[in-house]
């Protein structure tokens, strides 16, 4: 390795002083850039070194930059080392270190610098960008369209931008993306996709637009939805609050605009959460959720219910690290939902929900000179059966669980496994039966290292056949066991006997630039009320990411599914083939191929299906884009499809659709 | 021309002589007979129907159609009427046997509302009925639909969400980039559930998109939810693309199955950044003042950044293991660089540094777990290739 030290660099120009010295002694100086109270991105830095630093200084000097150490990159300047950033730094607060790195370990700092890097005296940071991209085409060639037939010409385009604009003690900045197709299926041809409005001064954010509430409770877990919400911190960050109110179902487009106008279609809500202890936070955490809403939960990307209902959720947790090995958590929840539409039909329902977990993380061991990791889970939630908050709408109701998950690692094995018994009809009517699942999931994986790559040539046989180097192995277990653990006298409803062992081996490889991948489950499913079939299912896939070279790859994939139904004596055989290829001239042509068969076949004669889809891209590329310049390029979009169905025979369709045209692209920045 | 004039001259001979048929609608079976649904939710019931329809008197080929207009919801006790679906279910066979069968399979979705209106007047449950006829006779059938709690027998969907992995419904991405979808599935029972995620390319129509499959989904489910994750969305060719997950056993109606779209620019630059591969140390090892750092060349490269990162705690597993799936994501995470050195790029030699000649070890402390990676920056300061991320522990 080589080892440059700034006393390489000026031991030729400067007088050196043999005399030890402390640190305070020499006057290192950084010179101001060019605005003189600020730098910018790409501006060098000097920094002026005194001619009576002495050489074994000099000699274990470092310039560090953000933490990280760039004396490698220094150049001599006369009584100067200078940098010249090798990427443009960030706009914001800098700290260049001047160390002594002495032999002993011992590190002793000679002088620390604050720097302010600037778009310009007014705005710390002010950048704007954005790409445009529109494309012109005609559908030179089609079979088998239905009517009405789709217009010949297209015009699709897209445009998305990001700005953003700081100084201490704020930022704001704003995001979106419009898509342009003509002719649609959608409201409107040009239409915003999502966007965000984000503005934080000092302790406050403002957010407006599509985003996230980071909460996971059992009101209130992964909801995101257009809308505005407000987020309030402590200088401490221990006491914070959120205010929200969002559109409930998922949307995009100009329409609706921020997505909170219509009440009928609005979920508002308050998070406040709390670490009272100054000392040692993580002793207790407090968090109150409540909510109000009403809306669906259909939308744009959600097929649910079109239900338009409503009601109001509640919840508290408290969250304690007791000490370094146990952490317990406790919540309760309340909610009082109308089902079947608000001011209307039947009054809301109210309900309850409660969740607790204790997670018992022991010390590490060893075992065999590895360390060997594990933590236990336990925990127990039951969910009302008229239980429903609109912010957590995936929340499965009427449910009772208990839940034991083991994780255990001992390199190079990871072990998974979990055990749960479930029951539903937690509020015990006594006109429904009660069912239990007892579920029992196992997962050992186990991913040797692969051999330290010392750029020798290896020996031949090193670490098994080179088909298999790299390799990654999973296996996975599981069992379903379900079954009545009551039965109303007289009830007509199906009876729950059954049980389903799942078992899967999953195997990958990375024997050079390329990889693959091997998976094979089978499925015994056994329905002891013969409500549902009895069933032996194989399932086998194969993949493959094979780059040939720089330019070109292929990635064939194989699954394929048998159903063996001994139930109904029929057999369903699902196969699926492909073959993708890629192939790219940097700057000239990007091409894109790939071919699918599927078929599906049941002996019984109620499927019969094959299909063969066919697409090819290619671009040839005119004018490279640049940032501010437009960029052009040649298009051809082929899309086959044959689908061949012998039961539904009005299923069976040939079509194919050509498409030429041309597309502009201009990435713009500020 | 005369394609046209053969089809339907075949046509009319069809249609007259399933006029004269002699054959009759013998029987209509289901396939479930009767299912449970959940108390408290929104459902989709899967139902094919079989159709057998027998005519002793069959000489020869003929095509005889299957057709039922409506489907009818009604409370199994009180025979109020709930729903009315409005879905005509048809299938012309050319019948060659003396009984042939004909399967129609179609989706129904139950709103909650529904439900709970039928438990509260008093219906434990439903009867979904058809009439089916074949011109001449006609026959029809009910499933019983159970109303009991979340866990019943038979798998039935309850709500189906797409997102890509960022959480959106909507995407504009720059070519080559790695993404993919998260299907997010409510389901009543335990069971099998059988899909395939499909792709619509750019250069298909937007009214009539030609779907290409992606890859078979075959899950066997319990608990009442699950998230399936879609294999790697092709991002190569700029323009608009559509995804899916179609599911077929159980499945949801056509019309409501949700699809997202995104749209991929043009390629400008050179794409997104290569991959750097790591020659040493190995992944994970303890570190100290002889550690030699040291990885591929890059064509290029001006020069180097190795760049350490505190182990985050979000990436790792409760077994103290590194959460794959996240550990690229470090620096976007808010992870903060704790060290680094930047290098020179050389010629002709394996570029690296000893631990000990930079500052890099004054900033790890004796026993903690670290990430490291390396980034090789060209003649501009921009980004050309990225290394994955190793496991270091300080001495």
């Amino acid at each position: 390795m080589r080892q440059k030290t700034i006393a390489l660099l000026l031991s030729a120009t400067l007088g050196m002083s043999a005399l030890p010295a402390t640190a305070a002694q020499y006057p290192f100086r950084l010179e101001p850039g060019k605005a003189r109270s600020f730098y910018s991105p790409r501006e060098a830095l000097r920094v002026f070194v005194p001619a009576n630093v002495p050489i074994p200084v000099l000699q274990n000097l470092k310039l560090e930059l953000d933490n990280v150490d760039i004396t490698e990159m220094m150049k001599r300047q006369g009584s100067h080392v200078v940098y010249k950033p090798v990427q443009p730094l960030e706009y914001g607060y800098h700290v260049l270190r001047l160390v002594e790195h002495r032999p002993d370990g011992s590190i002793i700092e000679h002088a620390r610098w604050r720097m302010d890097v600037r778009k310009n005296s007014a705005f710390q940071q002010a950048e704007a960008e954005g790409t445009v991209e529109l494309s012109v085409s005609r559908r030179f060639a089609d079979k088998g369209l239905t009517a009405p037939v789709p217009s010949r010409n297209n015009v699709n385009g897209s445009m998305s931008f990001n700005a953003n604009a700081k100084n201490p003690g704020w930022s704001t900045s704003a995001s979106a993306s419009f898509i342009y197709q003509s002719p649609t299926t959608e409201s409107r041809k040009f239409n915003v996709s999502e966007f965000l409005f984000t503005g934080k001064v000092r302790h406050t954010a403002v957010f407006a637009g599509h985003h996230s509430l980071d909460n996971t409770n059992l009101v209130l877990n992964g909801f995101s939805s257009r809308g505005l919400s407000v987020k309030l911190n402590s200088k401490d960050r221990r006491f914070r609050t959120r205010l929200f109110t969002m559109r409930t179902e998922s949307i995009t487009g100009f329409q609706r605009g921020l997505g909170i106008t219509q009440p009928e279609n609005r979920t508002s809500g308050v998070t406040v959460s709390a670490f009272p202890f100054r000392q040692r936070p993580q002793r207790l955490y407090l968090e109150l959720t409540h909510l109000n809403g009403k809306g669906t939960t259909s939308g744009t990307g959600d097929a649910g219910d079109t239900t338009r209902a409503g009601g109001r959720a509640s919840s508290v947790v408290a969250d304690s690290q007791i000490n370094k090995r146990v952490r317990v958590r406790a919540e309760y929840a309340r909610s009082r939902y109308d089902f079947d539409g608000i001011g209307t039909g039947y009054a809301a329902e109210k309900d309850k929900a409660w969740s607790t977990f204790l997670v018992y993380t022991p010390k590490q061991t060893t075992w065999r000179k590895k360390p060997l990791t594990w933590n236990l889970v336990a925990g127990v939630q039951k969910v009302g059966t008229y239980f429903r908050s609109l912010g957590n709408v995936s929340l499965p109701a009427d449910k009772l669980a208990t839940t034991l998950n083991l994780t255990a690692g001992w390199e190079p094995f990871n072990l998974t496994m979990r055990l749960a018994r479930e029951t539903d009809n937690v509020n015990d009517d006594l006109a429904r039966p009660r069912v239990r699942n007892d579920l029992f999931n196992l997962s050992l994986s186990y991913q040797p290292q692969p051999p330290a790559d010392d750029g020798k040539k290896k020996k031949r046989g090193r670490g098994g056949p080179r088909l298999f180097r790299q390799g990654s192995y999973t296996f996975n277990l599981s069992r379903t066991r379900s079954s009545e653990e009551y039965r109303p006298v007289g009830s007509t409803a199906d009876v729950t006997n059954k049980r389903i062992l799942v078992a899967g081996l999953n195997a990958s490889f990375t024997p050079g630039k390329w990889n693959w991948s091997l998976g094979y489950t089978v499925t015994d499913t056994e329905d002891y009320a013969n409500v549902g079939p009895d069933t032996l299912e194989h399932a086998l896939s194969l993949n493959f990411n094979y780059p040939v070279n720089d330019r070109l790859s292929l990635t064939p994939t194989l699954q394929y599914n048998y159903v063996d139904n001994t139930s109904a004596n029929t057999r369903t055989r699902t196969l699926q083939a492909g073959m993708g290829l890629s192939y790219n001239v940097p700057g000239k042509w990007v091409v894109s191929t790939s071919y699918t068969l599927s078929t599906n076949i049941v002996t019984d004669g109620s499927a019969d299906t094959r299909n063969h889809v066919f697409t090819a891209n290619v671009e040839r590329i005119l004018r490279k884009p640049g940032q501010n310049r437009t960029g052009w390029s040649l298009f051809m979009n082929i899309n086959y499809n044959d689908n061949t169905d012998r039961v539904t025979v009005s299923s069976s369709a040939n079509t194919y659709q050509a498409v030429i045209g041309i597309k502009s692209t201009l990435p713009l920045k500020y | 021309m005369l394609n046209d004039i053969k089809r339907l001259f075949i046509l009319l001979i069809l249609v007259l002589f399933s006029g004269i048929s002699q054959g009759q609608v013998t029987s209509v079976t289901t396939n479930p007979a009767s299912k449970n649904i959940a108390i408290n939710t929104n459902v989709f019931v899967t139902i094919t129907w079989k159709v057998a329809r027998s005519d002793p008197q069959q000489a020869g080929n003929q095509a005889v159609t299957v057709t039922s207009t409506a489907g009818y919801l009604q409370g199994a006790q009180t025979e109020s009427l709930y729903l009315t679906v409005n879905r005509t279910l048809t299938q012309t066979k050319v019948v060659s046997g003396t009984t042939t069968y004909y399967y129609l399979t179609e989706t129904i979705a139950i709103p909650s509302s529904i439900i709970y209106q039928a438990l509260r007047n008093g219906d434990r449950g439903f009867l979904f009925n058809r009439l089916f006829s074949d011109g001449q006779s006609s026959r029809s059938r009910d499933v019983i639909l159970n109303i009991t709690g979340g866990s019943g027998a038979l798998l039935s969907l309850t709500r189906v969400s797409l997102r890509f992995d960022n959480g959106s419904v909507e995407r504009v991405v720059r070519p080559a980039t790695a993404m993919t979808v998260r299907a997010q599935v409510g389901f009543t029972g335990t069971g099998r559930l059988a899909g395939v995620w499909e792709v619509a390319w750019p250069g298909t129509s937007a009214t009539q998109p030609i779907y290409q499959p992606l890859a078979l989904v075959r899950l066997n489910l319990a608990g009442g939810q699950t998230v399936i994750q879609s294999p790697r969305l092709p991002t190569t060719i700029s323009g608009l693309y559509r995804i899916r997950l179609r599911l077929t056993d159980p499945a949801l109606p056509e019309d409501r199955l949700p699809v997202l779209r995104y749209f991929v620019f043009g390629r400008y630059g050179e794409g997104l950044p290569g991959n750097i591969r790591l020659v040493s140390p190995i992944s994970p090892s303890a570190v100290g003042r002889g550690t030699v750092f040291q990885w591929h060349p890059v064509s290029g490269a001006h020069a180097y950044r190795l760049e350490i990162f505190p182990m985050p705690r979000a990436i790792v597993t409760d077994s103290g293991k590194l959460d794959k799936a996240r550990v690229s994501r470090v620096p976007e995470a808010g992870a903060e660089r704790v060290a680094g050195a930047v290098v020179r790029a050389g010629k002709g030699t394996t570029p690296g540094l000893t631990l000990g000649d930079t500052t890099i070890l004054s900033r790890l402390r004796a026993g903690q777990r670290y990430l490291w990676r390396v980034l090789a920056l060209d003649g501009k300061g921009r980004v050309i290739a990225v290394s994955t991320f190793g496991e270091i522990r300080r001495n």
